[in-house]
Parts: C-alpha cells; structure tokens; sequence
C-alpha cells in the first residue's frame, strides 16, 4: 500500500482528502497543516508520496517543503495540490518545479478517483499549468491585485512606472481583457487574477 | 611636586567632570580659588623681588609667605562664616567679587607694609599713594579672576547635573520604549483581543438567549468609548526642558570671558611694573597686552593651519608672548635695561602661561559637556520621535477597533434593536461581522530587529538552521515589511538556489539604518550571475546599496544597506 502524507493548511480540504484516499485506499500516514508539521511528520514516516498545498502562508511555499523532503529522500513522489492555475502565480520566483511530479488545480479537480491517478503516476512527472503570462507579467498581476499602485509596483521591481503601464497593458492584452465599456481594466485584471488564484468565481 | 604625575590625569578628569566630589558645593569657590591662585600668586610675589642678596632675598620671601597667608585668612574666614551660612544655596556672584576684592586688597596691602617695616619696598615715594595703587590693582586682579572662576565652575557643575538628569531620562525613555514597543507587538492581546472575546461572549450569550438585544448595544456602546478615549489620551510626549536649563546655566560667554581676562591682564602688568608711577603702568600695561593678543592671534591661525601641533603651539606661545608683553610693558614703562630684568621676564611668562593654561582647561571641560549633553540629548530626541510614532501606532489600533465597534457593530445592533422581527439574528450578524472584521485587522508596528528576524525566519526553520545576531534596536513600522521581505528573500535563495542548510543572519544598527548579512553554507553564487526578481527587490529596498559573494569555505553572503532615513 502506498503511504502518503496530507499537508494542507485548510481543516475541511485536509479532511476531505484524507478520507478521500483512504477510500481509494492509500495508507494516509499522517496529516499536517504547516510547513513545520509537514517536515516533522515526513521525518518521522517517510512516505511514498507527499500531496502538497502550495501554499501554506508566510515562509516557505510547497514547492520548497517539496525540495527539503527530496533532499532527505530523492525518491519521495510529489503532488502539488492547490488553487493556483499557475505556481507563478503565488510566486512568480517559482519557474523551476522540483523533477518528477504531478500538479492538481483543485477547481479542476472532478473526482477524486482523478486525486489517485495522480498519485500513482507522480514519479512519470506531468505538465505544470502555465497561464499565458511571462514571470515578470505573472508578478506584477500579483501586485496589482494585492492593491498596489503602479508606483509602488515600479519601486518594487526597479523599473519605470511607464514600464508598469506596459507590463499591465501587455497583460491585459494576454488574458484578453481589454478595454470593455463599464469596466475598470485594473479591477477586471484583479478579479482574473483571483480566478486563476482559485479564490473565487471572478468574472461570469 | 607630583604637578607632573598629576598633568596628564588632570585634562581627563576635568573632561570627566569628576572635580565636583573634590571641589565641589560650597566650598568649590574658596578652595579652587586658593588652588588655581595661589601658585599664581606665589610667582608674582618673586617677581617682586630686586634679589640684591641673600638677606633681601628671604625676607621677601617671608612677606609673600605672609601676604599669602593673610589672603588665604581672608578666604578661610569668608568660608567659615559667609559661605556656610548658606547652607545649600548658591553663592550670588557679588559675594565672590567681594571676596575676590577683600582678600585681593588684602593682600598687597600686607606686601607693601610688611616691606616698607623691613626697608626692602623699591620706592623711594610716599608710602600711601603706593599703598592704594597696588590694593587696588590687587583688589581688581582677584576681583575679577574670582568671579570667573566660580562662573565656570557653576557652569561645570550645571552641566554635570544636566547631564546626570539626561542620563536618568534616557534610561526612563527606553524604559518606556520597551514597555510601548511589548504594548504594541502584544496589540492583539492588549486591544484587538479582549474586544473579540468580549464580541464572541456577547454573541454566545445572544444564542442562549442569555442577554437581550439592548443589553449587548450598550456593552458594545461601552466599549467603543473607552477605546476612542484610549485612541486619543495616548498622544503625548515628554517634554525635555533641555533648552530651558541651558540658557538658564549658561551665563557662559566666550566673549565676556575673553572681555574679563583682557580687562584683568592690564591691572596684572600694573602690579607687576607700576610699582612707582600709575601713567607708567597703566602704557605700559597697553603695550603688554597688545603684544599678548598679538602673538596670541598668530598663534592661533597657525594652531588653525596645523591643528597638531596645537598644544605645542599654546604653550610656547603663552611663554613667548608672556615674556614679549612684559620686555614691551617694561620698555613704556621706561626701563630700558632688559638684561637686568631676566626673572622678572620669566617669571611673567610662566606665571601667564598657567593663568591661560587654568582658563583653557576650564574652558575646554566646557565645551566637551556641552558636546556630551548635546550628544545625549540628540539621543533623546531620536527615540522620543521613535516612542511617539509607536505611541501613535497604538493610538490608530484603538481607533481602528473602536471605529468598528462603534461604526459597523453598533449600527447594526441599533437596527437589530429596532427592528421588530428576528432581533436576535440581525443581532448576531452584528457581532459576527465585528469579530471577522477585528479578526483580519492588521497595523504594522515597530519592532526590535531580532524579534522580526525571528518572526521572518520561524516558518523556515523546518528547512534551514538560521542563526540570528541582531542589535538592540527598534524597525520603524514604516521599514518592517521592507526588512522582513529582504531577509525572507535571503532566506529563500539559499535554500532554494545554494541549497544552504544554515544562514546566519547578522542586523546591525548604524547610524542612517540597519545593515543585514546573511551568510551561508550553500553551493554559492557559482555562475548564477543573472538578475533576478530577488536581485531587483534587493535593489529597491536598499536604493542599489547591496552586494553579494562567495565566501572562501563554501556558500554566498549577501549584504543589504537597509535605510531608515
């Protein structure tokens, strides 16, 4: 039997998919909600295979707690289970994933029967979501929709604001936003963002 | 005598205003003006000497002994009666200038009987103009160098007490700042917390029917008023009555100071060579002191061209300009024989050379307090606008919750309260709605660079060892998310890229901000040259003032200059 390790730092998703894969009868060794729990418990069963949120509030995202259990164990299987149509998206510094492993948007998620698949088949690797956005794109969405204005933006990436500008338009133009009457483009480029963040319905 | 053990301690312990224990109270005046004067005192007296022999010699020596001991008579007496009925008070300014100008007539009043009864005055005149010329030249000499003395010692004194007094409000001030900034990181317990649990009581009580409707408006209404009256009473400062105490100690003027020693040189060369006619000291004297200042200005704008050699320079040109005064003050005077006067010249140059000497140190223990006081009180005024701003910070949290009680629950709970139908639920929405809201409220405050440095680097410490050092200081609210992002930055490249196991992380404090030193045991920068999203926010918060490199055993060390400015 496959031993897996749940790290989810929402109570009701780590419940629900641990009882999940113990219905698809996974050995679910152990569950934790934070990045200290997660390493912890890994040390303590090293399991086949981990399901990871990507992100588990301030400090390290998934993607490193995935790097630090290879680190111990190279051959551990990992699949990133999260909201993010796009990793970049929670942090756009994340373009190289760790080797080997499955990537689940869980808006996608139809049945959990899709959930095992992809942990039997973790160690083939799979394609990692991208949107259709550059990094540097990715990371000014991000910052635009954390409310930031294009001066601050243009402070924080060193660059002009008019770059912003163009960065923003340019987005806009790749997510196929662009000017409708009625709307402001920086909500709607906001309320995108969030879409593909998985942190609500955003535009009908 | 031990002058010259004592001569290198003297300038450090005059700097370290420690003479109070020595010379201070009420005592300081008499006994430091016996000090400072009396070797003063003692060469004038041999410069009053025409040594034909041995004879002459000691008996003018016996009548300095003499006249010394009547002036210091004068000063004993005025300590014992005037000085101590005082008790505590301070001696007014007159009472010195009549001490000064007692003992000084005194004094040569006993120089001049003493030796018209032993038949050794130099003067072939009238005993009694002679007499009132030179007690008045006394009386004005110590007149005037007293009180000098005494205000630079008060001022001495003064400042040593500010500075104690600053030293006591520093302390009390990071007392405070410490206190304020537990406050203020213990926000949710001291304000936001209590509120909820309150909220979350009122909203328990509301399920079990409990407590009606009005009854939890007015809890409510209770508690926004008290947070408004907090939000508004924290606002004050301390008031440093620095200023204040300044002007009122310094009746310290270089000028005047400068003005009473000039004023006082003339009668000194009057003692010294109008002995026999008044017109002929009082030129001679002009001269003395024209040439004095004079060689004192070019002494000066050499010491300004060649500050090393300024000690140097002072001395020898006290003992130049001392003997140059007094060869000119004698050639007005009408003596034209130089040769012959040989001691007396020496004599004048030395006793000038400690007068000026005395009053430097004196002058230079001065400044260096004020320097020390203005140090201080610079000190001060940086951490009161650091208090202030987190006094500030909490104000804005007690408004913050305050507003959402009084702005978002309390209106809900009037309408619930009005409303006929389904109170309760309406009621419970209310409180409901204030604990979600108080819940997410977030003001950054400032924090000692360790505790955010713990707080940033806590979530890695699963993945990586990190070693923190930081000084004791405070980030300003406004630069706590900047640091945090930095050092998080850090973090996570050397993890992600050096695949460091352990950081050590380095604050220090400087004087424009922090300065940040995270040091690994990762693969190093290796060819990673290229910029990145970490470079660029590296960049920006320090205004391109950072760098990075490999370090000689293995790993990278990156170094950030982190304005506070």
């Amino acid at each position: 039997m496959t031993s897996v390790l749940v790290v989810e730092d929402e109570s009701f998703v780590r419940a629900t998919v641990t009882s999940a894969l113990r219905f698809h009868e996974y050995d679910v060794v152990a569950s934790a909600s934070s990045s200290a729990e997660a390493i912890e418990a890994f040390r303590l069963h090293l399991p086949d295979v981990v399901l990871l949120d990507l992100d588990l509030g301030a400090g390290p995202t998934g993607v490193d707690i995935a790097l630090g259990m290879r680190r111990v164990r190279p051959e551990v299987g990992i699949v990133f289970l999260t909201s993010f149509e796009d990793p970049r998206l929670l942090d756009s510094r994340l373009t190289n994933m760790p080797e080997r492993c499955a990537y689940v948007v869980k808006q996608s998620l139809e049945d959990t029967a899709f959930l095992a698949a992809a942990i039997d088949g973790c160690d083939e690797g799979g394609q990692i979501p991208r949107v259709n956005l550059t990094a540097s794109q990715a990371e000014t969405l991000r910052l635009l929709a954390a409310g930031l204005s294009n001066e601050e933006i243009a402070r924080l990436r060193v660059v002009k604001v008019s770059a912003v500008e163009k960065t923003i338009r340019r987005t806009a133009e790749a997510l196929r936003l662009g000017k409708v009457e009625h709307t402001n483009q920086r909500v709607a480029l906001a309320r995108e963002y969030y879409r593909m963040a998985g942190f609500g319905r955003g535009t009908s | 005598m031990e002058l010259r053990n004592l001569a290198p301690r003297l300038p450090r312990a005059i700097l370290g205003l420690t003479w109070r224990e020595h010379i201070g109270g009420r005592w300081a005046v008499s006994l430091v003006g016996f000090f400072v004067v009396t070797p003063v005192a003692l060469l004038a007296a041999f410069t009053d000497v025409r040594v034909a022999n041995a004879q002459q010699a000691l008996q003018w020596a016996a009548i300095s002994s003499a006249s010394l001991a009547v002036m210091g008579g004068v000063w004993l007496l005025a300590a014992v009666t005037v000085l101590r009925n005082r008790n505590e008070r301070p001696v007014p300014i007159w009472l010195v200038v009549l001490l000064g100008v007692t003992s000084g007539a005194a004094r040569s009043a006993t120089v001049v009987v003493l030796a018209n009864q032993v038949g050794t005055l130099d003067s072939s005149g009238q005993l009694w103009p002679l007499l009132a010329t030179r007690m008045a030249t006394g009386a004005i000499q110590l007149g005037v160098g007293m009180p000098f003395l005494a205000v630079a010692l008060s001022v001495l004194n003064r400042y040593r007490s500010e500075r104690s007094r600053l030293l006591e409000q520093q302390a009390e001030l990071v007392r405070r700042q410490s206190e304020e900034l537990g406050a203020s990181r213990a926000l949710r317990d001291a304000l936001a917390d209590p509120v909820l649990r309150r909220l979350r009581e009122l909203a328990d009580r509301l399920a079990e029917n409990s407590s009606t409707v009005p009854d939890i408006a007015r809890d409510v209404r209770g508690q926004a008023h008290e947070l408004w009256a907090t939000s508004v009473a924290s606002g004050g400062g301390i008031q440093v009555r620095f200023r204040q105490v300044l002007t009122a100690s310094l009746g310290y003027q270089p000028l005047p100071i400068a003005a009473a020693f000039l004023f006082w040189l003339p009668s000194a060369f009057l003692s010294l060579i109008g002995r026999e006619s008044i017109q002929a000291g009082v030129i001679s004297s002009i001269a003395g002191t024209v040439v004095l200042v004079t060689v004192f200005m070019l002494g000066n704008r050499i010491t300004h061209l060649r500050p090393n050699l300024g000690p140097l320079i002072f001395i020898l040109g006290n003992l130049i300009g001392g003997s140059l005064a007094v060869m000119t003050a004698l050639w007005f005077a009408g003596d034209r024989d130089l040769a012959t006067e040989v001691p007396l010249i020496l004599t004048s140059a030395v006793r000038l050379t400690s007068i000026t000497l005395a009053v430097s140190l004196v002058e230079g223990a001065v400044r260096q307090s004020e320097l020390v006081i203005l140090r201080l009180q610079e000190g001060i005024d940086s951490r009161e606008v650091e208090l202030r701003s987190q006094v500030q910070q909490r104000a804005q949290l007690a408004k913050e919750v305050a507003s959402v009680l009084h702005g978002v629950v309390q209106g809900r709970l009037a309408v619930a309260q009005r409303s006929s139908e389904d109170s309760a639920a309406l009621a419970r929405q209310a409180l409901n709605e204030g604990i979600e809201l108080l819940s997410a409220s977030s003001v950054t405050t400032a924090v000692t660079a360790a505790q955010l440095a713990r707080e940033v680097s806590e979530p890695w410490l699963p993945l990586i060892e990190v070693d923190i050092r930081a000084d004791d200081g405070i980030i300003p609210a406004e630069r706590v998310r900047d640091v945090g992002d930095v050092l998080e930055e850090c973090l996570s490249n050397a993890f992600r890229h050096g695949a460091a196991s352990r950081v050590d992380v380095e604050l220090r404090q400087q004087e424009q901000g922090w300065l940040l030193i995270a040091s690994d045991d990762g693969s190093g920068l290796g060819e990673v040259t290229r910029t990145g999203l970490g470079t660029s926010l590296f960049d920006a918060i320090s205004g391109n003032d950072w760098s990075r490199k490999d370090l000689p055993g293995g790993g990278c060390q990156v170094t950030v200059q982190l304005s506070t400015d």
